[in-house]
């Protein structure tokens, strides 16, 4: 494989050891909970047992009376306090609560009180000391329900519980599917999952206010934020900075804003004292505002009676739970941006609608919208194959937008930027030995077994660079742009620092950083230190999120490096008395272009730029280090996408259904994937089967459950199922590669492509097991229970 | 209810990494809490505090325990391994060494559990088979690789080890 790299690679594309690996292996990597602090608090909530009720009264008395309580703050209190956690402009504003209930609580596990005491200990016993007096409201649980007029409501200022109804449409869908020769249709649901990182959500906050500045120390995705809009009587300024992760899939944005709050201000309240809160695992599960993808749909798709699919219409309702103190309902939107995945259909309605309920609200999680979205497309694609009587391979073929065909515009807008699906489909094909795969399912359902086998295909959009495009729509029409620092400094040693804007997340970026860095100036990756700024004005960055750091830090590290290339040579020119335009870096010096005279260490450039400035030309700054921030050079406009990079996979997936269980286990799993260059290939495979992971928890195991009453049934490991390795199958991995013409190295992001494709390969492979029995399954959590059940109905057919 | 009756404290002796220490601890103090916090060993990570995901696996004489489900009093006279008795200094652990090459990790928090897990397995039984590795990995939550790199990586910690 070629990279297209303007320098020598000698560590781009080869699947070198990580370089932070070490402190994460021997436990010193400083997690949040790891901080401690002089006379620090802790904070324990007492959380509602109620879905939906109206808070009639607080006493706090007995809590703040127990030795080593420091400060009870009620959610009344709080409320007078702050503003409702959503800020936002736009659609959303108006449809959120506090940090805390004050008024009336809206979800099981919503806080209506903190405690911040000498231990976690003393905290949770003061918690369980508080008296709330509560009047049960009905609950609105059932989304559908919850869209009638007759529904209780969620927010009172509301007219109802529907925050939002859209329709986009494309072409002429409705004459299309008139003129179609063949339509399927179905209805679906995904299951309410979350992300679910290993480490949990947690904040230290200090707010001094004498100095007047709040510090919260997080484990934010996106650190360099501030919070200061949420306080009715805000700090001069604050600094949220962020700790190593312990995972995130995105959860840990939006969902750190009501502990933030609640944190800083009982340390406000504690004369300054540091503030500790970290989630337990029941309370993550309970009531971290991480929620996703409670969706159900109606899908109908249209078909000529040759297999081409000429039209699509998505009907989408989404239950984001009880609040929108987050941007994540934009994962509604995100779906527009691969409405028809990598088909060419011109018709396309896509008609959403959001509401609230008395749930755990909505957040981010890895994938945004997408796998849902591609669940419904692929699983049509299936039965309209069925239907014709064509192979699920030959009707994604018959489909496919051709390579010739990019850049490839969509219905919506978007610019796909490269690959060839014909290509990635067949590789998987081949090495998946799909001919022999159908023999044997054929062989064992002769045998009364239930084996199926999917192929499906997925389109990863990558390197989201804006909310731009469909997301202008959830922000109220404006639009936003997303760049990502980086900051390079050179010692009189000539070794590199780098700094990144975010904490250690564990996708690899510091190794990526030094594997560019070290091949750009020719030096060892020893030679680079990669690490967090700490710098108390940070430069702009989002953080990892939308696949984005592949692309997005790329292209940063090498705008700095640029630049401080271009300043090491001006000095170099000085010194060698020689132009600038006929020097160049190689192997660590600076040198005259074609190799041939003298040469200059980097490290003496800098050593001179440090010590000797009288040397330096004087235009030229004596800094050896630079900052750069990227940002897109593109308009933030109604139409195009918000993301670079348009990434691809085909999985194959072999099943079987157990028919007395109802169980089904997963017997061979192949995947191709074009995801442009890979920077690092052994940490494309880590990204890969992580997703593959998670959708196969999605598909086969996780589901937060609720009861008629919006009681969680799902508040332990024990309920809701997380795939451990007998779960999740060893996959076997196969790279195509198109590099991206748009991004910096080819590079397309890749961290969510598997998540996107997995839950529709084990959703359409158990459904083709089914298939002999005459039954479907609807509920995209193909859960023992909810399979067994399908089979016990066919058996009563 | 009487709350102060569950602070009664204790004296413990216990031997962490090497080191034996007497300190008195809260009746009700966790294991893995009193590690973190008296011991300073926060290479414990607390992943569920109901003994599922065995992201606070120690040894404990020995032998792998979710320092979650354990009281600190029940640690009395007895000896606890944590990840931090693994390295040598800046030299890593063969195990450590195994996980870094075939990239066993990305978050690295459950990391610290799978290895002290996986080191009593090669002291046990030094030429697993896969069966014998998956029954010790399924003790184990990991969220973020989906565990074939972790079985890659445990494979070739086996080897080394062998070839020491």
């Amino acid at each position: 494989m070629s990279i297209p790299v303007p320098f020598k690679s000698k560590y781009v594309g080869q699947s070198v050891k990580r370089v932070e690996d070490p402190v994460l292996l021997t436990g010193r990597a400083r997690h949040i909970d790891d901080l401690e602090f002089p006379g620090m608090l802790h904070v324990a909530f007492l959380r509602s047992p109620h879905a939906h009720a109206k808070i009639i009264s607080f006493d706090v008395s007995a809590a703040s009376a127990l030795p080593g309580v420091e400060c009870v703050l009620t959610g009344a209190e709080l409320k007078e306090e702050t503003r409702p956690l959503n800020t936002m402009p736009g659609i959303a504003s108006g449809w959120s609560g506090y940090a805390m209930a004050a008024d009336k609580v809206r979800y099981a596990g919503e806080a209506v009180a903190a405690v911040a005491a000498t231990s976690r200990y003393i905290a949770e016993d003061a918690a369980e000391l508080i008296q709330v007096e509560y009047e049960i409201l009905d609950a609105v649980v059932d989304p559908e329900q919850a869209a009638l007029p007759e529904s209780a409501l969620v927010y009172e200022n509301q007219e109802s519980n529907v925050l939002f109804e859209r329709n986009y449409t494309y072409g002429e869908p409705d004459r299309a599917m008139k003129e179609a020769d063949l339509v399927v249709r179905e209805n679906y649901r995904f299951p309410r999952v979350s992300g679910n990182p290993l480490e949990t959500v947690g904040v230290i906050a200090r707010w001094d206010s004498v100095a007047d500045e709040l510090t919260c120390w997080t484990n934010t995705q996106s650190p360099g934020g501030s919070i200061r809009g949420s306080f009715v009587n805000p700090p001069g300024r604050d600094q949220i900075t962020a700790q190593p992760h312990g995972g995130s899939f995105g959860t840990k944005m939006g969902a750190l804003l009501k502990y933030e709050i609640t944190a800083a201000l009982l340390s406000r309240l504690c004369d300054g004292r540091h503030v500790k809160y970290i989630e337990d695992r029941m309370e993550h599960l309970l009531a971290s505002s991480t929620h996703a993808w409670d969706r159900r749909y109606e899908a109908e798709f249209g078909f000529t009676s040759d297999g081409r699919c000429t039209v699509m219409k998505v009907r989408l309702l989404n239950d984001v739970g009880s609040s929108c103190e987050n941007s994540a309902p934009s994962m509604c939107w995100k779906p527009l941006v691969m409405l028809t995945g990598p088909y060419k259909v011109q018709h396309f309605e896509y008609d959403m609608a959001a509401v609230v309920t008395n749930k755990t609200p909505e957040g981010a999680y890895r994938g945004y919208g997408v796998p849902p979205h591609t669940l419904v497309i692929e699983r049509l694609m299936d039965k309209a194959a069925v239907a014709l009587g064509m192979d699920a391979a030959e009707i994604r073929q018959h489909n496919f937008i051709q390579p010739d065909e990019f850049p490839y515009k969509t219905p919506t807008g978007t610019e796909y930027d490269s690959g060839d699906y014909p290509a990635v489909l067949q590789l998987a094909l081949e090495k998946a030995n799909y001919e022999g795969l159908k023999a044997e399912q054929q062989r064992r359902r002769d045998e009364g077994r239930l084996v199926g086998l999917s192929v499906v295909f997925g389109i990863e959009p990558g390197g989201v660079w804006a909310m731009t495009g469909p997301f202008r729509d959830w922000l109220g029409g404006m639009g936003a742009i997303n760049p990502e620092s980086a900051a390079i400094s050179i010692s009189a040693e000539g070794t590199f620092d780098v700094e990144l804007f975010y904490a250690l997340e564990g996708q690899g970026q510091p190794t990526f950083a030094t594997q560019i860095i070290a091949d750009y100036f020719g030096v060892t990756m020893e030679s680079v230190r990669v690490s967090q700024s700490d710098a108390r004005n940070p430069a702009p960055s989002m953080g990892p999120a939308g696949s984005r750091q592949a692309v997005v830090l790329t292209f940063a590290l090498i705008g700095a490096a640029d630049k401080l290339a271009a300043r090491l040579i001006r000095v170099a020119s000085n010194l060698l008395q020689t132009p600038a335009d006929q020097l160049e870096i190689a192997d660590g010096s600076v040198q005259l272009k074609g190799g041939q005279g003298p040469t200059l260490p980097l490290g003496q450039i800098a050593a001179t730029m440090t010590f000797r400035p009288d040397l330096l030309p004087d235009e030229i700054e004596g800094n050896p280090q630079v900052t750069y921030t990227w940002r897109a050079n593109r308009p933030v406009d109604t139409e195009g996408s918000p993301y670079l990079s348009y990434a691809n996979a085909c999985h194959v997936a072999l099943v079987e259904v157990d028919r007395a269980t109802g169980q089904t286990s997963i017997e061979r799993y192949v995947i191709a994937d074009d995801c442009g260059t890979r920077l690092n290939p052994a940490m494309v495979e880590g990204q890969v089967q992580g997703g593959v992971a998670q959708g196969i928890g999605a598909t086969l195991f996780e589901e937060y459950v609720y009861d008629e009453y919006g009681q969680p049934q799902s508040v332990t490991f024990a309920d809701y199922l997380m795939p451990s390795i007998y779960e999740v199958p060893m996959t076997e991995k196969h790279a195509f590669v198109t590099p991206s013409p748009l991004t910096a190295l080819g590079v397309k992001g890749t961290g969510e492509g598997a998540i996107h494709v997995t839950p529709a390969a084990i959703f359409c492979a158990v459904n083709d097991a089914l298939a002999p029995l005459g039954v479907e399954l609807e509920h995209a959590n193909a859960k023992p229970e909810r399979v067994w059940q399908l089979i016990q109905q066919a058996a009563n057919i | 209810m009487n709350v102060q009756s569950d602070l009664d404290s204790r004296q413990v002796t216990v031997t962490v990494n090497g080191k034996q220490e007497s300190l008195e601890v809260e009746g009700r103090t966790t294991l893995a809490d009193m590690l973190r916090q008296e011991f300073h060993t926060q290479g414990v990570r607390v992943g569920c505090e109901h003994g599922v995901c065995g992201s606070c696996t120690i040894l404990f004489d020995g032998e792998p325990m979710r320092a979650c489900l354990l009281l600190a009093v029940q640690a009395d006279g007895h000896e606890i391994k944590t990840i931090e008795s693994m390295a040598d200094g800046n030299k890593l652990h063969e195990i450590q060494e195994a996980f870094s090459e075939k990239h066993g990790l990305q978050c690295g928090f459950c990391t610290a559990g799978i290895i002290l897990s996986v080191s009593e397995l090669l002291e046990r039984c030094p030429e697993p088979t896969d069966e014998q590795i998956y029954e010790i990995l399924g003790g184990h939550l990991c969220r973020c690789t989906g565990y074939q790199q972790i079985l890659q990586s445990v494979r070739l910690a086996a080897d080394m080890l062998l070839e020491k």
